[in-house]
C-alpha cells in the first residue's frame, strides 16, 4: 500500500500555528525558537525557525515580513528541507 | 591585603567607562549577553609582561586590557562606532590611568560579525597599559 503524505501535524488543534505573508491567504506552520550560544560563549541568540509547507512560503526572501501566530517577522533564509515538500523559514522578530 | 597596581589600573579603567552613553559597561563579564543586555561593553585583562629596568629594584610591566563592545544591528560595525569612539576618546583622556600608569597606548582593533536573530558584532579594542612596580611587590611603585 503506498504511503500518502496527510500533512496531519501542520494543524493548530496540534503544535501548528496560523502565519500570513503580507497581505496572502494565511497558512499554517510550526513555530520553534531555541536559543543559540554565539560567538564562544559571549552572547545568545533566540533563533525563531518556522517548518511549513514548500508551497505556502516559496515566494518568500530575504526581507520579507511574515506574521506567525500574530506576532510580526522578517525572513533571513528560505531553506528546503529533505525533498523539498517542506521549507524551514529562519526569522528575525520585529 | 592591599590592590595590586595591575587592579588599581583595571578598576580604574572601569571607572573611565563607566560613562559611556548608551551602552552598560562590564568588567570581566564571562555570561553570555542576551539580545536585550547590548549594546555592552566589556572590560577584562588578557597579560601582564614585565621586564627589567634600569633600576635594580623595579619592574616595568605592559599589561594588555581588552575593551570589548556587543553591539545587535543590522549593520553591526557601523552600529558600534558610536561606543568604540567613545571607549578611545575616555581612555585617552586619562593616559596615566590616575597616576598608577607611566601611559596607555592603543593598539589593535578586532571585528567579529555573527548572523543571528539580530546580527551580532564584536569588536574589542586592545590597550596597552605601561606602568611601574617595584621588584618584589605588586602593590608598591
Amino acid at each position: 500500500m503506498a504511503i500518502s503524505e496527510t500533512l496531519a501535524f501542520l494543524n493548530t488543534n496540534e503544535f501548528g500555528v496560523t502565519c500570513q505573508i503580507g497581505a496572502g491567504a494565511s497558512f499554517v506552520g510550526i513555530l520553534d525558537s531555541p536559543m543559540e550560544v554565539l560567538a564562544g560563549g559571549m552572547a545568545l541568540s533566540r533563533e525563531y525557525l518556522l517548518y511549513a509547507k514548500t508551497s505556502d512560503v516559496s515566494a518568500t526572501v530575504r526581507g520579507t515580513a511574515i506574521t506567525v501566530d500574530s506576532v510580526s517577522y522578517t525572513v533571513r533564509e528560505n531553506r528546503p528541507v529533505d525533498d523539498g515538500l517542506f521549507s524551514e523559514l529562519l526569522l528575525s522578530k520585529v | 591585603m592591599a590592590d595590586t597596581r595591575r587592579e588599581l589600573i583595571l578598576a580604574r579603567i572601569k571607572t573611565n567607562l563607566d560613562s559611556i552613553s548608551g551602552a552598560t559597561v562590564y568588567r570581566s563579564r564571562v555570561e553570555p549577553l542576551a539580545r536585550g543586555e547590548v549594546p555592552a561593553v566589556i572590560v577584562e585583562p588578557v597579560n601582564d609582561q614585565p621586564v627589567d629596568t634600569n633600576f635594580f629594584n623595579k619592574l616595568d610591566w605592559t599589561l594588555r586590557v581588552r575593551i570589548t563592545t556587543l553591539v545587535r544591528a543590522a549593520i553591526p560595525d557601523d552600529d558600534s562606532d558610536t561606543y568604540t569612539q567613545q571607549v578611545h576618546a575616555k581612555l585617552m583622556a586619562d593616559q596615566t590611568v590616575n597616576g598608577y600608569a607611566l601611559d596607555l597606548t592603543p593598539d589593535r582593533t578586532d571585528f567579529s560579525l555573527y548572523e543571528a536573530d539580530v546580527p551580532l558584532g564584536i569588536i574589542s579594542q586592545d590597550f596597552l597599559v605601561r606602568y611601574r612596580t617595584s621588584r618584589t611587590s605588586l602593590t608598591t611603585a
